[in-house]
């Protein structure tokens, strides 16, 4: 009972100085609450607004000013600058936090190039300015490119129908093709029919000449018509006259013209035979060109069938082209972002982290302080000569800390439930994590101010090491960005592990099954914590070290009796 | 209450770094005696003082009391007033000696009949409620003695109880560690450097120079002398 009362009226003198403090009273309830204020008021809100451009470009083109009018719709603020190079220093001095070069008509068929200068030293920023601004660009782009695509596959469509056509009327060449060679095979073999038949006629021709001498017979009979006709003359100058005579005259007429018939047939015979010659050779000529004609015919064959077969080739290309659609050609991958808890304001998403940082430089800079001018309080002594353990002031310390940051918290918290509705004790998960991130922190100010007896030293400490956990965390830069050693031990940053329970808890409404893991780390990291501030406080350490020599001696005595009241 | 009546250092050697403060004191303190500490300022007062309460450990020798007991209890037995004022300004009279009370385990049925006494020991009581730091530094005194003896300890330690007072303020702390020895039959050891305030209250004086203690005896024709050695 003593000892309970003893530790309730450390705490009551522990209140009690901080409530006559009047400006620490202030500072308390007035930090919390003016900082959710403010916070409220910045980020209470979806977008990223106010984020300025400064163009360039020798010579504004349709498609710069389209880009141009797209961003001021999205709430870009865009100027003109006057040369590169101002628009380049706008963005060194802060004024704007993007140069955009746009080349001389800037056009999608040359000078397509687009130049962005950012200042990449707002690291904070960087990342989403660029994508807010490659987004906008790309939305440009797309449809630029839905545009283009639509024509290439309206194109492509023509080019389709064209080769169908095409392929249809290769195919009627093809087969007039194959026609023709069949005509050119037919006078081919006509020719060498016409060559044996003429051959044959030469032949005969000349079997003819050669086994009657025609002409000679056909001079003779002319002759000897001749005759005829002068023994005729001869016997009617005789004065015979008889009525055959005239007969015969007749028939040697008609044998005389017969003869000259013949001879002329002879004639023609002979015409003939020479026409034949002529044929004979005309037909060489004609069947080699006609051969020449059919091997056309076949390498054109052959070449339509090329053309076939780059058309069926183009046909299959152009069907295997399963997606028709512009816009899934520009955008063959939908992207649909869904954030997995239901869209909210900035300041919901930063809860986490904000609950975190109170906690944090509260906590910390709190119990740090509190325990270096509790140590440099001339009343320290009395307390240190009392037969009271350092070991209850440092809990009574943890207690009244702890109660002074959940009061600020809770100011902070009731505050923003006023704007974004959240408040903690929805979930039992989150007073659990709260209680622990609160816990963790205030000891480690309590470890500060155990080390050092300086309120400078002390605050400068607690600075460098809440920065270093604030810095290793997802807060200023992802932990994704950290070389893969820091990025493994930044994961046990007491920060980190805090805001992960805190943003389970608080946004996804995840319960203690969820967080055990940060719990149970950070349970050992108050264990280290503690066992830090005992090896400090150093009568504690000598105590506890003693009171193991005492016991050690007792058991090794104990071990001794037994073993030589046995002998 | 717990029975200390008996202080005793052999051989005590105390030193802060390379610099030796005290060296191989001897020094008896019995039940009742009012013991005076004397010596310059850096003579090593203090720290005597502080050893015999357990808050610095010697580097050589033994402090022992009538009778072994654990550290707690140990300290149970001292009051200690220092120079500077060893209470919380910020709390009231009331607050500050409930808090040293409740330190020292005083129980609550106790603790206001303890509170009264002790505020009329030291002539307090009609300021219970008064932040400290609203006191006159003659109060702010008497409060600083009166968080050192709430616990009503045996032995009770003052050092320097009269340092930047003024005369008539002098007067009334002296009569006052006067009144708790000889009416309250507390031990009672006290430092000053000015050794013609000791001489008036106590029974033995101690003069602490060159890291030696030595009684001084017969000394109050010779005050000049004292720290000739």
């Amino acid at each position: 009972m003593a000892s309970i009362n003893k530790f309730k009226e450390i705490i009551r003198k522990n209140f009690l100085l901080l409530w006559r403090s009047k400006r620490t009273i202030l500072t308390i309830f007035l930090g919390p609450l003016i900082l959710i204020s403010l916070l409220g008021f910045a980020f209470n809100n979806t977008g990223l607004n106010k984020v300025s451009i400064i163009s360039y470009s020798e010579e504004y083109s349709e498609l710069s000013n389209a880009l141009i009018e797209r961003l001021k719709e999205n709430n870009f603020a865009l100027l003109k600058a006057e040369s590169e190079e101002e628009c380049i220093s706008n963005v060194k001095l802060g004024r704007n936090h993007v140069c955009m070069i746009l080349p001389p008509d800037f056009n999608i068929n040359e000078n397509n190039e687009l130049i962005i200068h950012i200042d990449k030293s707002k690291v904070n920023f960087v990342g989403t300015i660029i994508n807010m601004i490659s987004y906008n660009i790309k939305d440009e782009s797309s449809v630029l490119s839905l545009n283009l695509t639509g024509v290439l596959l309206d194109r492509l469509k023509s080019a389709e129908e064209l080769s169908k056509e095409s392929m249809g009327l290769v195919s009627e060449i093809k087969d007039i093709n194959i026609g023709l060679n069949e005509k050119v095979n037919n006078v081919l073999d006509g020719i060498t029919e016409l060559e044996s038949v003429t051959n044959n006629l030469i032949s005969k021709i000349d079997d003819l000449n050669s086994q009657t001498d025609v002409e000679n017979s056909i001079n003779d009979i002319i002759e000897l018509v001749d005759e005829g006709d002068d023994l005729i003359g001869d016997i009617k100058k005789e004065g015979i006259s008889h009525p055959k005579l005239e007969y015969i005259e007749d028939i040697l007429e008609d044998i005389e013209d017969e003869a000259r018939q013949l001879s002329e047939a002879g004639d023609v015979l002979n015409d003939l035979e020479e026409g034949l010659d002529q044929i004979n050779k005309l037909k060489g000529e004609l069947f080699s060109v006609m051969t020449s004609i059919k091997n056309e015919l076949l390498r054109e064959s052959g070449i339509l069938d090329d053309v076939m077969s780059n058309l069926k080739e183009t046909d299959s290309n152009v069907k295997s082209i399963k997606i028709k659609d512009p816009d899934k050609i520009v955008n063959p991958i939908v992207t649909d972002i869904r954030p997995i808890a239901p869209e909210k304001s900035y300041l919901t998403y930063i809860f986490p982290t904000l609950l975190v940082l109170i906690l944090m430089f509260g906590g910390t800079l709190l119990s740090s302080t509190a325990s270096i001018v509790e140590k440099r309080n001339s009343a320290f002594f009395r307390n240190f000569i009392s037969p009271t353990n350092r070991a209850v002031f440092l809990a009574a310390r943890y207690v009244a800390d702890l109660i002074v940051v959940i009061i600020q918290l809770m100011i902070f918290t009731g505050i923003s439930f006023a704007f974004i509705g959240m408040g903690i004790f929805s979930n039992i998960s989150l007073v659990f994590a709260l209680l622990a991130v609160a816990s963790f922190f205030v000891l480690l100010g309590i470890m500060v101010g155990s080390i050092f007896n300086s309120e400078e030293s002390g605050i400068l400490f607690s600075m460098v090491i809440t920065s270093i956990m604030l810095f290793f965390s997802n807060t200023i830069l992802p932990l994704e960005n950290m070389s893969n050693l820091i990025y493994k031990i930044s994961k046990f940053n007491p920060f980190v592990l805090s805001e992960s329970m805190l943003r389970k808890s608080t946004i996804y409404g995840m319960g203690v099954g969820s967080i055990w893991r940060e719990l149970l780390l950070l349970f050992i990291w108050i264990v280290a914590v503690i066992g830090i501030i005992s090896i400090v406080n150093k009568s504690n350490v000598k105590n506890i070290i003693e009171a193991l020599k005492k016991r050690y001696e007792k058991i090794m005595h104990r071990i001794g009796k037994i073993i030589f009241v046995e002998e | 209450m717990k029975d200390f009546s008996l202080i005793r250092l052999r051989n005590v050697s105390k030193s802060f770094g390379d610099k030796d403060i005290l060296n191989e004191i001897r020094l008896d303190i019995k039940k009742g005696d009012m013991i005076g500490l004397v010596g310059e300022s850096g003579a090593g007062k203090t720290t005597l003082l502080k050893l015999i309460i357990g808050f610095l450990e010697p580097d050589k020798g033994d402090i022992s009391f009538g009778l072994q007991k654990k550290d707690s209890e140990k300290m149970g037995c001292f009051g200690f007033s220092t120079q500077e004022k060893s209470f919380y300004s910020r709390l009231t009279i009331n607050e500050n000696l409930v808090y040293f009370a409740a330190l020292h385990d005083i129980p609550k049925s106790l603790l206001d009949e303890n509170i009264n006494n002790v505020l009329k020991c030291v002539g307090l009581d009609n300021e219970k409620d008064v932040i400290a730091k609203n006191l006159s530094q003659g109060m702010q005194k008497r409060l600083d003695i009166a968080c050192s003896i709430i616990h009503d300890p045996n032995i009770l330690i003052f050092d320097e109880p009269t340092a930047d007072m003024d005369p008539v303020l002098k007067k009334q702390i002296w009569s006052l560690i006067k009144d708790l020895n000889k009416e309250n039959n507390k031990t009672i050891i006290v430092s000053s450097h000015d050794p013609k305030e000791l001489f008036a209250v106590c029974d033995r004086i101690f003069l602490i120079s060159s890291r030696k203690i030595k009684e001084i005896k017969g000394m109050k024709k010779n005050i000049s002398k004292i720290y000739e050695g």
